[in-house]
């Protein structure tokens, strides 16, 4: 850190000494033709001349956190307690703007000491070309508190300790206490790139833009052995992250008059330098479980998952714009064609030597050889034939093609079975998603009255889907909108909209048959050839009836108050729906309030509350005793979701002594709640004493106060005095209280709700000059 | 090998483009050699427009007044050498705020000063207002803005795009003012969205409060070909812009990963993990109804006590099915690898 900041100071004191030189021959240059007859018009012109001149700025100093927090560093880089160095700068240059000379240069940085840093350069000579150079990073802090007992915990190989005990449930890993190690779970992205633009002839130009993107670290995934049945085993471990991902983007533009036109190529490959997690299990095979080969239990068991494969994505892309002569009409359209690939080889079924040896399927193919055409196209005419009446028309096409192939699969379970055969359950055939999208929408508004507009809408929309239990949904949507801005004190704007979604025959079973040989199929009796209770009805694509209404109010009853209402509402009802999602709505609504009571005073207020509400249904069954349990009317439960937020904010800027001083500040409070209710009628006949009876709520309070204080001590020299803090408490029923052994079948690791009471000041010195 | 590749073609693509730097200068860029050119005819009193460029405005319009506009001479628009910008020309200020003949000119004793042809701001029309900026800026982004959602709202350019200061806020990098975390664009939106400024304060968000992300990073405000006034044609290749790792295809699709993203989450910030709009197990639970577990009603008394579920704890059903996006592993139809 010490020497970072060093070379860094002496970077930006390099840079410093170079920019704040005056510009060689700014006199020489100066191509304003004001002929300077007098003082009086001479210092008019060096005045004028440095208005134009753009103010650069270097900022260092140095900041104290007063505790570690991984969740308050999320993003920013701020997770450790202690000192750090601060450090920004934007170091801007340009050729005097009476000048014949356009060039400018501009170099910043931000965050430099931070792990969120920012770095960028650019030169150009604006109505020629511009080039440009960045770096960024972003860290993801997840948690440091993670418990494991895996060796190599991040790594992609996972091992036990010497000496781990085994079990065929966590309360039996008496060695546990004593393996467990504390790691990090935390990712950084860093992006490093560059383009430009170039001017070309004939209102041409050309832009281009280099990105690359890579991402470390870790993230929480699952190590499981084992299938259904009751006999999984798992471990919530840490799978690593080493991607890649490469950008291009280049366009061609023609700019004219009436007519637009862009043709671009976008090009993205995503490479992920590991291509698997291994862990060996940390269970013995649970008892009566027939399924679990024996070579399956601690110690020979071993289990691997894929990563995320390598795939890349090519795009043509077009669009244009013309503006005609009449009716102020204007069509613009746009298509893009793209190609996803990815044929990265396949893992083998099993990384278990014992059922490797005994299969007797090999894979059917040695990759996928994804493919995915996707086709886009859209066109709108926007046109006013009266004064007041504006039409516009909009059509949008989306198509994803799916050209995967498909094959069967007998795949090995958990790496904890041995194969089984065409006819069996774990023959699988995948299933290759396509996708079709027809979207078209006409409005109408007429200016009924001065600024007061009626807008009418019409929009229908058709979805395509191949293997789905729904093949063409279709929807109408209406909608009517009043806008009123008849004084520039007073703007009201109320939109109400309804829609009506249906499909074609739901087919349940769809995905099932088709995604199973028909060998299985032939074992199942006719009333069995299903997975998904018949009933239920996937939200997506289920018929639904939304009604959405929404308004803002906006007053500025004088200069120094303006004060607005919204109001949003959106309401599903998924009417023919008995099992799944039966119905959600959303509503919010916002108070906001601005007073500059003087210039150099502004303060602002809002609050904001939201509920969301979720109301869906189920119905256990089993699989042994399907039919009986699915007449069951005992057997059907309800669950729902109640998210309330709060949000209430508040901001001033103040400026004193002839601005030499400025504060600012912000302040808000959040609080969330989330309530959950599951009802049933089957209950076990015995219920253990102290068994949970009610959810408790889901909570999590934000307090966040920023403050800072510049003084200018000179034009060029500042000092900013800031303070931060902010504290978050949450309360999570599925985190709280969870041990690594809490659950018998999955070892979890342990980790706490992200509560933190942080403070942050910081001080630095400002060096503003031209 | 693709690796190298793709950085050569990166690389590639910066020479190239130092390398054009060289190419001789289009109309925009005056020769240095050749003569000024005149752009316009200088404007004349007789016809409307003020005479005296720029200074003429900055002679009342200077520094000491409550809000100086001097600033803008410090920006692109503000370029004499290139002729397309507004200060190319005689016009100067009138560019942008047509003829101020009237304005320039002494009122008599009391009448109000005339006001220029153009005004922005709450009184002034937004098709009156936008139609200088769109004189210059149809293309590139702005080449759907006829029709696209912001501008059947009447929102004007102005509204979100000062003029006069020394940098656009909304073209402000991410960050901009770290201590504070101000975030200059994102606030301009939620003027008129309150419901996404709450939202990013969520438990799990993007990291726009932060100012490490932008509105502009995955929506196009100016109009766009997608939906929602999307940067990229759906919300799954927007989305794929920076979670490229999710794109596939994979073996074993999940057909609401392979459709929508939103279908699952909520992108401006949720109270669930991972931006989820539901938690587990119940968000799973309205697409998937199959015997036995999935069907089971998780209730309180799967919470931690004499029978934890692993099905409601922790990461519900990803604690067995991590991979919901999809999986590529050929024994993953299950999502367990």
């Amino acid at each position: 850190m010490g020497r970072r900041a060093a070379a860094a100071t002496a970077a930006l004191s390099a840079c410093l000494w170079v920019f704040s030189t005056p510009a060689r021959g700014a006199e020489e240059d100066l191509g304003f033709d004001l002929e300077a007859t007098g003082p009086e018009e001479g210092e008019r012109a060096r005045l004028l001349r440095e208005l134009g001149l753009p103010r650069s700025f270097v900022e260092l100093g140095t900041y104290y956190q007063s505790d570690d927090s991984y969740k308050f560093g999320d993003f920013t880089g701020l997770d450790q307690e202690g000192f750090g160095v601060l450090g920004n700068f934007d170091l801007r240059r340009r050729a005097p703007w009476e000048s014949e000379d356009t060039w400018s240069l501009r170099l910043s940085g931000y965050n430099l000491g931070l792990d969120s840093r920012s770095l960028r350069a650019e030169y150009g000579q604006q109505g020629r070309f511009d080039v440009f150079a960045d770096f960024a990073q972003l860290p993801k802090l997840w948690t440091d508190d993670v418990w494991s007992p895996y060796r190599g915990f991040g790594g992609p190989y996972l091992e036990l300790p010497p000496g781990w005990v085994a079990s065929d449930s966590t309360a039996g890993f008496l060695s546990l206490g004593g393996d467990l190690r504390r790691h990090d779970i935390e990712q950084l992205r860093r992006d490093l790139g560059g383009g430009f633009s170039l001017l070309l002839p004939f209102d041409l130009e050309l832009q281009a833009r280099y990105n690359r993107e890579t991402r470390e670290g870790r993230k929480l995934t699952s190590a499981l052995i084992g299938s259904s049945g009751g006999n999984p085993r798992a471990a919530i471990v840490a799978e690593p992250i080493d991607y890649e991902t490469q950008e291009v983007d280049a366009l061609l533009r023609f700019d004219g008059e009436r007519g637009q036109i862009e043709l671009g190529y976008y090009l993205s490959h995503f490479d992920d330098a590991d291509e698997s997690l291994t862990w060996r299990t940390a269970f013995l095979r649970p008892p009566g479980s027939g399924t679990w080969d024996p070579s399956a239990s601690f110690p020979s068991g071993l289990g691997r998952k894929a990563t995320p494969p390598d795939n890349v994505f090519h795009q043509i892309r077009g669009s244009g714009g013309y503006s005609l002569p009449w009716w102020n009409t204007r069509v613009t359209g746009g298509m893009a064609f793209g190609w996803l690939r990815q044929d990265q080889s396949f893992l083998p079924y099993t990384v278990n030597p014992i059922l490797a040896a005994s299969l007797t399927r090999d894979l059917p193919r040695g990759d996928l050889d994804g493919k995915i055409d996707t086709t886009a196209l859209t066109l709108r005419v926007d046109s006013r034939p009266l004064s007041k009446l504006r039409l516009n028309g909009h059509f949008r096409y989306d198509d994803r093609d799916n050209e995967t192939p498909r094959d069967v699969y007998v795949y090995v379970p958990g790496d904890a079975q041995l194969q089984g055969t065409l006819a069996g359950s774990t023959a699988r055939v995948n299933r290759p998603y396509s996708y079709q999208l027809k979207d078209f929408r006409v409005e109408a508004a007429y200016e009924i009255y001065r600024r007061t507009e009626l807008a009418a809408a019409y929009r229908y929309q058709e979805i395509e889907r191949t293997f789905s239990e729904v093949e063409e949904t279709g929807e109408d949507f209406y909608t009517l909108r009043l806008t009123h801005y008849p004084f520039h004190w007073l703007s009201l704007r109320v939109e109400g909209e309804v829609s009506e979604r249906e499909g074609s025959e739901y087919e349940g079973s769809l995905p099932f048959l088709e995604g199973t040989t028909r060998q299985h199929l032939a074992t199942l009796a006719p009333g069995e050839r299903f997975e998904n209770n018949p009933e239920l009805r996937k939200f997506y694509f289920a018929d639904r009836e939304r009604s959405r209404a929404r308004g803002t109010l906006t007053l500025m009853p004088v200069d120094w108050l303006d004060v607005s209402i919204a109001v949003d509402n959106t309401d599903d009802d998924y009417d023919h729906t008995e099992i799944g999602l039966r119905r959600t709505r959303a509503f919010s609504y916002t108070f906001d309030v601005s007073i500059t009571p003087f210039e150099s005073f502004t303060t602002h207020a809002f609050y904001s509350n939201e509920r969301f509400r979720t109301r869906q249904s189920g119905h256990a069954f089993t699989g042994t005793n399907a039919q009986a349990d699915l007449a069951d009317p005992a057997r059907r439960w309800r669950a729902s979701d109640e998210d309330d937020v709060d949000t209430v904010g508040w901001g001033f800027d103040l400026h004193l002594f002839e601005a030499r001083l400025t504060l600012e500040g912000d302040a808000l409070y959040a609080r969330s709640e989330d309530e959950i209710d599951v009802e049933t009628r089957l209950v076990p006949l015995v219920v253990p004493p102290g068994t949970p009876t009610a959810f408790p709520t889901i909570q999590s309070d934000l307090w966040a106060v920023s403050l800072a204080a510049r003084y200018r001590f000179t034009e060029n020299v500042s000092l900013r005095l800031g303070y931060v803090f902010e504290r978050l408490e949450v309360d999570d029923w599925s985190v709280d209280q969870l041990l690594p052994a809490t659950l018998p079948r999955v070892l979890t690791p342990g980790q706490s709700t992200p509560d933190y009471d942080v403070h942050l000041v910081a001080l630095s010195f400002i060096y503003e000059f031209r | 090998m693709r690796r190298r590749s793709l950085a050569r073609a990166g690389l590639g693509t910066l020479v190239l483009g130092a390398a054009l730097a060289a190419w001789p200068a289009p109309r925009g860029q005056a020769d240095p050699e050749a003569p000024p050119e005149v752009l316009a005819e200088s404007p004349s009193a007789g016809d409307g427009w003020a005479e005296g460029g720029v200074e003429a405005c900055l002679e009342c319009h200077d520094e000491t007044e409550a809000k100086p506009i001097g600033a803008i001479l410090q920006t692109r628009h503000a370029t004499r050498g290139d002729r397309r910008t507004p200060f190319a020309s005689e016009r100067g200020c009138q560019s942008c705020h047509g003829r101020s003949g009237a304005h320039v000119k002494k009122p008599a004793d009391g009448e109000a000063r005339a006001p220029t042809e153009i005004r922005f701001g709450p009184k002034a029309p937004p098709e009156v207002q936008n139609a200088p900026c769109l004189s210059c800026h149809q293309g590139g982004e702005r080449m759907h803005w006829k029709g696209s959602a912001h501008d059947a709202n009447q929102v004007a350019c102005a509204s979100c795009h000062p003029m006069h200061v020394a940098e656009d806020p909304m073209l402000q990098p991410a960050a901009e003012r770290p201590e504070t975390w101000r975030r200059a664009q994102a606030d301009a939106c939620f003027q008129c969205h309150p419901q996404q400024r709450a939202q990013i304060h969520r438990i799990s968000s993007h990291p726009l409060k932060e100012g490490q992300m932008r509105c502009s990073d995955c929506h196009n405000s100016h109009g766009s070909m997608g939906d929602f006034l999307l940067a990229r044609q759906n919300v799954n290749e927007t989305c794929y812009g920076c979670h490229a790792e999710k794109r596939g295809p994979f073996l074993w699709e999940h057909a609401p990963a392979r459709e929508d993203c939103g279908i699952c989450h909520e992108a401006h910030g949720s109270n669930h993990p991972t931006l989820l709009r539901t938690r587990g197990p119940r968000l799973c639970q309205q697409c998937h109804q199959a015997a036995f577990h999935p069907s089971t009603a998780y209730t309180a008394g799967g919470l931690p006590g004499p029978t934890p579920a692993d099905q409601l704890l922790l990461r519900n059903c990803m604690n067995c099915h991590p991979e919901v996006h999809g999986s590529n592993h050929p024994s993953g139809p299950r999502f367990t690898r």
